[in-house]
């Protein structure tokens, strides 16, 4: 099977990654709960892998750095811990239903929301769209830096300094770009949300939260941490804080592996490698009648790498499971981001998803290609 | 051998801790530990000799660890 759905979960793993999980599988204990020296080794493991995303990220102060079990849990505790007490927030018109679901379950409570309609390759008007929906309760921004759907990059940096000029706080979705753009805390969001699974290369079930020093957000799960246990207030400090329950240590051994394996091969040179990739695509598919593409060609700076698009006349799904049966494996239907669909009109049909990794080739996209070339005396 | 624990308030700052001593030339090691102050469980110490105590916990509170309290043992820590 040629794998190129690694938007939905990177796959293969590096080796390293798979050793991280073999190794805490065959002899780790509870980390953070004992004074014994297996579960000592755990806690000194997630530590490490702690150490390393600070610093993967721009971060000074590891404690900020929280391991969830995966974005949508991530987004859930940086939305619902900020609106708590209700408020306006501005999104994008691309987000994916992790953003959207927990700000419509928050309508109850008053929370409201403005979609920001995105302009593709046109930044001031973005920029200027996201003003324009500011108003006097809003709280936040928070949008993703690239479109799931679409790959559509986002200007957050200018998004981040838009926010914090009307005092809002700036949460970033990223993630579809971790492990293909450079992310840095420094440049002032307040929030950021990734996924351990996708261009970080851990394993499924893990993600990030990560915290500046100027956020403090309520918490929206309590109970054990190891710590303190006799107060039934739940800590304050970081990380334990937002960290309650038996944390995933081999996921997040597998994250912390992973991030290293992204360092070591270099996130320009994984950019490089997967647009060459989607350019070579997206020239394929151009030359093939009845095939529609609703984006300009995939060009670094301005998007992740990632191509969608249809066969006239067949609705997504029918061409993922031509692909299927082909002997490729592609994400069709609407990516759990309805609002990306809608805004390029395509909320009825979905698409097909085509996303590399580090570990697609060339002859993988040529499959593909040729595969969509005699799509129609199959489909 | 003398030694001082220092209490801190979880297994991240205690790891933290150890490492900030270590690379001033502080052996520390880490210790489950019963927090007298709090009657609390479910406390993370590090332990170093008891001449280091006092520049131990000068370089945890100016590295922005919070120490809860320190206890004077004995024994290899």
């Amino acid at each position: 099977m040629i794998y190129l759905d690694n938007s939905a979960t990177t796959m293969p793993k590096p080796p390293q990654v798979q050793s991280a999980v073999n190794m805490t599988l065959r002899g780790a204990a509870n980390p953070g709960r004992s004074g014994h020296k297996l579960s000592l080794a755990a806690a000194e493991k997630i530590y490490s892998a702690r150490k390393t995303t600070a610093g993967f990220f721009g971060m000074e102060d590891e404690t900020r750095v929280i391991f969830t079990s995966g974005c949508t849990m991530s987004l859930n505790m940086a939305i619902k811990g900020l609106m708590k007490s209700g408020g306006h927030a501005v999104v994008s018109s691309m987000e994916h239903n992790a953003v959207m679901r927990p700000l419509k379950a928050m309508e109850r409570m008053g929370v409201t929301v403005t979609k920001a309609e995105v302009f593709a390759g046109d930044d001031d008007r973005t920029v200027d769209s996201f003003r324009r929906s500011i108003n006097a309760h809003t709280k936040m921004i928070v949008c993703t830096q690239a479109s799931n759907v679409w790959g559509i990059r986002l200007p957050v940096e200018r998004l981040c300094a838009l926010a914090h000029v009307y005092g809002l706080y700036m949460i970033v979705d990223v993630a579809q770009s971790a492990g293909v753009v450079p992310i840095d805390m420094k440049d002032g969001y307040d929030i950021v949300c990734a996924a351990g699974h996708k261009g970080l290369y851990g394993t499924m079930g893990t993600g990030l939260m990560l915290l500046s020093e100027s956020v403090m957000p309520e918490t929206i799960i309590e109970g054990g941490t190891g710590s303190n246990s006799a107060d039934l207030t739940q800590p304050g400090e970081l990380p334990d804080r937002f960290e309650s329950g038996t944390p995933n240590l081999p996921g997040i051994a597998a994250l912390g592996a992973g991030i290293e394996f992204v360092k070591s091969k270099g996130i320009d040179r994984i950019a490089r490698h997967e647009f060459r990739l989607m350019e070579r695509l997206y020239e394929g598919l151009s030359g093939i009648s009845g095939i529609r593409l609703y984006t300009a060609a995939p060009e670094n700076g301005r998007f992740v790498p990632v191509v969608s698009f249809n066969v006239d006349g067949h609705d997504s799904e029918e061409v993922g499971e031509y692909l299927s049966k082909s002997g490729i494996a592609v994400r069709a239907g609407l990516h759990c981001a309805p609002a990306a669909h809608e805004a390029m009109g395509t909320l009825q049909t979905g698409t097909v998803r085509v996303s590399p990794s580090a570990f697609t080739t060339t002859p993988d996209i040529d499959k593909l290609i040729n595969a969509m070339k005699n799509c129609k005396r199959f489909l | 051998m003398n030694r001082t624990l220092i209490i801190v308030s979880s297994v991240t700052y205690a790891l933290r801790g150890q490492g900030l001593l270590e690379s001033s030339g502080i052996k520390a090691r880490i210790n489950r530990t019963k927090n007298r102050k709090t009657g609390s469980g479910c406390s993370y110490s590090i332990s170093v000799l008891r001449e280091k105590a006092d520049e131990a916990v000068r370089i945890l509170k100016n590295n922005g660890i919070r120490v809860i309290d320190r206890m004077e043992g004995t024994g290899s820590g």
